[in-house]
């Protein structure tokens, strides 16, 4: 917890001014700019190959020549995996922080509450039934098909989580997490027969995709989820006054002039697309949307306005450091990176829950 | 230019809440709204705010509410919940900026911090909410909408303060300086509306008495006249006097000894 200048009980006249966290929070930003700066130079440098970063970079500056391998690696795969893996963990921690504010609850994750297994679904279906598509609907789609797919699936799940969690404005924890248990469930029951029933070349797409890995990025993958997840996280920092007067609950929000409604649809609405492009390109990997708002909120507390842009650049430092250990932890073979956040973050959820048990028990 | 509310009826499920209301509350005035629990009175509010939907016609300065935007009624109208959880572990300043956003002087530096001093919260602003006590957390949502309408009148306008139970969690000496501001309010131009428990309170500093019983008007006007033993025994189930010294009572306190 950050300390925070003690209150004088005696000084009534000088109010004393306590350090405004949003001042903290900003300072977190530039720390966080260089965080990411560095993850993304040392994800360029590493890897199961053995080139020279500063060599290539060196070449290049002066004009030279670089060798196919240096091309091949730098550029066609690890420089798109990186800014994938940006993305991604940008949009997994900025939905957890949104989809929290939403339900008012730190444990609510995307991953968590089944809206990434409703996500999954809408994937599968799209790469099992996607040749049942008028072949006009599949080229008008092209590489589109899964993400959209996911979206669909993300979204949908949200709206019936959220119908069923929350009775006039209060959303039930336990309701939540046991609704989300069960759609998981049912999300899972429904991609296990879509699986039975898929043929080789699906099956083989299928579980290079269920690994949730980042090892099939390319730039086109890149190309797609980059302009609807940086959309949806400039759209989410849009709400964030929005989710701070919503943590005083949905009444006390509409009368401090907050469009409740709207408001709560276009967070619904961002979570899908974000979570929903997310998974479609890299699988489900979980517990990002937990752990870095969790500790944001720690660091400089829950303003959205500061804690979305912080989760957006920590959740990409983050998943680039899990995408290094999955990728030289075991080289040449990799580690689904859905396994490292597991690893990582599942002790810190726990660690969550012991600390604060009365989240749930309410 | 009033709060006024025409005829409201309100059922949730099966079971009839308010039955035909009719309460108005001008500005300039203290109104308060008393009766046992369970009677309507927080649901009258809420009705009143549009929070609940209900029949019945409502208007706020001579136009409907409905033909407010959320915007123009936020820096019109503060709204004081009976009760309020807070989701997130926000500073006691940080609540009260939420408020300062939503009304007109948006950002304003100072506002927040004026606001805690006149609930007697100097001092509080770096305190987490959710540490604090039940009566300062109540102190710390009035600041918050205070800094949200703390002006008696906008643009010749009265502004409104909707109040649920201001004081009932907060001892006398705090009781009596959240009535003061509700009354320095209602003087400066605005109109307060209020639910009370206290009927010493009520009768210190209501303009305006509106008595409820079981979802129905049980007497409204003047404190003087509302509050007689008759209205009051029969409401609230249990013989009642008032402005009588009991013999043999041993120590009483009323607040009003405070301000004689
Ligand atoms: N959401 C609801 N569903 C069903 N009944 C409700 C609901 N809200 C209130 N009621 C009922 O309506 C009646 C009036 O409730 P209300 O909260 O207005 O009482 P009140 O006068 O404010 O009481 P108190 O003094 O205890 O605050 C009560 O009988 C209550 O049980
Ligand atoms: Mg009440």
């Amino acid at each position: 917890m950050v300390a925070l200048s003690e209150p004088s009980p005696h000084n009534l006249t000088d109010q004393a001014r306590p350090l405004d966290r949003r001042i903290l929070a900003r300072r977190l930003s530039v720390l966080l700019v260089g965080l990411l700066a560095i993850a993304v130079v040392v994800n360029l440098a590493l890897g199961a190959s053995d080139i020279s970063l500063w060599g290539a970079l060196g070449k290049f500056l002066s004009g030279e020549e670089l060798t196919t391998l240096e091309r091949v690696v730098l550029w066609d795969i690890r420089l798109p995996r990186i800014i994938l893996c940006v993305l991604v963990g940008a949009a997994l921690a900025v939905s957890g922080a949104v989809m929290q504010g939403l339900f008012r609850n730190p444990l609510a994750d995307p991953g968590l509450v089944g809206v990434g297994a409703g996500a999954g679904l809408g994937a599968i279906i799209s790469i099992v039934l996607g040749g049942l598509l008028p072949v006009g609907l599949q080229s008008l789609f092209g590489s589109y098909v899964t993400p959209v797919a996911a979206f669909v699936g993300g979204w949908g799940s949200t709206l019936v989580l959220y119908r069923v969690s929350t009775r006039g404005g209060r959303t039930s924890v336990a309701t939540m997490l046991l609704a989300g248990i069960a759609l998981g469930a049912l999300a899972g029951a429904v991609s296990g027969i879509l699986v039975y029933m898929a043929d080789d070349q699906q099956l083989r797409d299928l579980t290079f995709w269920s690994m949730g890995s980042l090892a099939g990025a390319t730039w086109e993958k890149s190309m797609i989820a980059g302009p609807v997840i940086l959309l949806a996280i400039a759209g989410s920092t849009w709400l964030a006054h929005g989710l701070n007067c919503l943590a005083l609950g949905e009444a006390a929000a509409a009368h401090m002039g907050i469009p409740v409604q709207r408001m709560k649809n276009a967070a619904i609405f961002s979570v899908a697309a974000a979570t929903g492009v997310a998974v479609a390109a890299t699988g489900g990997i979980g517990f990002v949307g937990i752990v870095v708002p969790h500790v944001l909120r720690l660091a400089t507390g829950p303003d959205h306005g500061t804690l979305l842009p912080n989760a957006a650049l920590l959740g990409g430092a983050l998943l680039l450091g899990a995408d290094l250990i999955s990728r030289t932890i075991i080289a040449p073979a990799e580690l689904p990176i859905g396994i490292v956040t597991a690893v990582l973050g599942a002790p810190v959820f726990l660690w969550i829950l012991l600390k604060r048990r009365g989240l749930v028990d309410q | 230019m009033t709060m006024h509310a025409d005829h409201i009826s309100l059922t949730i499920g099966k079971k009839q809440i308010l039955d035909d209301v009719c309460f108005t509350a001008r500005p300039g005035e203290v109104s308060a709204i008393v009766g046992p629990n369970g009677s309507g009175k927080s649901t009258l509010l809420k009705a009143m705010v549009g929070e609940l939907p209900c029949d019945g016609k409502l208007t706020l300065n001579g136009r409907s509410l409905q033909g407010y935007k959320p915007w123009e009624l936020s820096s019109l109208r503060g709204v004081l919940p009976q009760a309020t959880t807070l989701a997130f572990p926000f500073t006691v300043l940080e609540v009260v900026r939420l408020g300062l956003a939503a009304g007109i002087d948006a950002n304003h530096p100072d506002r927040p911090f004026e606001a805690l001093a006149r609930v007697d919260l100097d001092g509080y602003a770096g305190r987490l909410y959710q540490e604090l006590s039940g009566g300062e957390q109540q102190r710390v949502q009035l600041a918050r909408v205070l800094a949200q309408v703390g002006q008696p009148r906008r643009d010749g306008h009265p502004c409104w303060l909707f109040l649920d139970e201001p004081v009932s969690s907060l001892d006398i000496a705090h009781q009596l300086t959240v009535m003061d501001l509700a009354r320095e309010f209602a003087q400066g131009g605005g109109g307060v509306i209020a639910v009370m428990h206290d009927l010493n309170l009520t009768a210190m500093y209501a303009d305006h008495v509106h008595v409820m019983a079981a979802g129905h008007t049980a007497g409204a006007g003047p404190a003087a006249e509302v509050l007689t033993d008759a209205r009051l025994s029969d409401v609230y189930g249990c013989p009642l006097r008032t402005g009588i010294v009991p013999p043999d009572v041993g120590v009483f306190v009323l607040p009003q000894t405070a301000r004689a």
